[in-house]
């Protein structure tokens, strides 16, 4: 679900607002979200936290994934404003101690995604954050990982996608939470 | 931790705002909290390609060959007051690269603040004499 569906809080305008799309980055036909002109409005960044921080905070979360590198910029924020431990979910050779890996389908070729054994203990109650959902592969691999050492995931969260996700939606069922959707 | 982080001397009618600039990745796990927790916008610095608007690039050197930092044209303004932020500090040459972007465009760097210090290798002297506030130090 998106939050635009809550009727409309007023936040996510301005949060909307401050992003801007970069067109053909990283190649032609993609425009691209840029996140990083939302960072430089305080208000509207204190907003994004607050507003994954007011939906989880009671939903007995105790591990925000964040996935690399986007994803840490939001996702220690909301796990410190909901008591929950934050951890990363990194490319491949960047974490040092002793990991698990998920490949996952880019759109030429694979990627892996890695997550540190001992960080999700079996049970735990974990939430995802990236800062933008196109196809969903990504969030997949995030998926994966932690449901391979038994965490629950409970929901996938992001500041930028539409509420469907378009294209190979892999998310397993799990819910996606979206603040604002694509600009067009 | 956080709020004891930097004093600031704050002009009741002129703020100064200061810009917390993390370097990626890890720099972005603690970056952000903080500049929430101070009122200070973030701006991230990134290996090249990753940040997609116009950028300036500082090169600088490893131990074996160079890497590249960046940060967005626009990010920063002449004169803001910035703090660099990141995980930790071996030699410095991160820190320095990050320093010199933000210089280049006027801001005035006010302190490098890292979670851990090796201070074996000596990177608090890379800082070109700014202050560096570290909370551990491993040797």
């Amino acid at each position: 679900m998106g939050a635009a569906e809550n009727g409309g809080d007023p936040r996510l305008k301005a949060i909307s607002d401050a992003i801007r799309v970069v067109p053909h980055f990283p190649k032609p036909g993609i425009m691209f979200h840029d996140i990083t002109t939302l960072l430089l409005d305080h208000k509207a960044f204190k907003d994004t936290v607050d507003l994954f921080v007011e939906r989880y905070r009671d939903m007995g979360i105790s591990i925000v994934a964040g996935i690399e590198a986007r994803g840490f910029i939001f996702g220690p924020s909301i796990a410190l404003g909901i008591g929950a431990k934050f951890v990363p979910l990194r490319k491949p050779g960047k974490l040092p101690g002793k990991i698990i890996s998920e490949p996952y389908e880019l759109e030429y070729g694979t990627d892996q995604l890695e997550m540190h054994v001992g960080a999700v203990q079996p049970g735990e109650r974990t939430i995802i954050i990236d800062d933008l959902v196109a196809t969903g592969g990504t969030l997949s691999a995030a998926i994966r990982l932690l449901e391979r050492f038994q965490a629950e995931v409970v929901e996938c969260a992001c500041v930028v996608g539409s509420p469907v996700v378009q294209g190979e939606c892999e998310l397993k069922e799990k819910p996606l939470f979206v603040l604002v959707e694509p600009h067009h | 931790m956080i709020l004891a982080f930097v004093p600031w001397l704050v002009d009741a009618n002129n703020r100064a705002r200061p810009d917390w600039t993390g370097i990626e990745a890890r720099g972005f796990i603690f970056g952000p909290p903080i500049a929430l927790a101070i009122g200070a916008k973030f701006v991230p610095l990134r290996k090249p390609g990753k940040l997609p608007g116009e950028v300036i690039s500082e090169d600088y050197v490893l131990e074996y060959g160079k890497d590249c930092l960046q940060m967005h044209i626009g990010a920063v303004q002449p004169e803001e007051r910035a703090l660099v932020v990141d995980d930790l500090i071996a030699t410095g040459g991160t820190l320095c690269a990050a320093m010199n972007l933000l210089e280049r465009v006027g801001a005035e760097v006010v302190e490098c603040a890292c979670v851990i210090e090796l201070p074996d290798l000596k990177g608090r002297e890379r800082l070109k004499g700014k202050p560096l506030y570290v909370l551990v130090e491993s040797h």
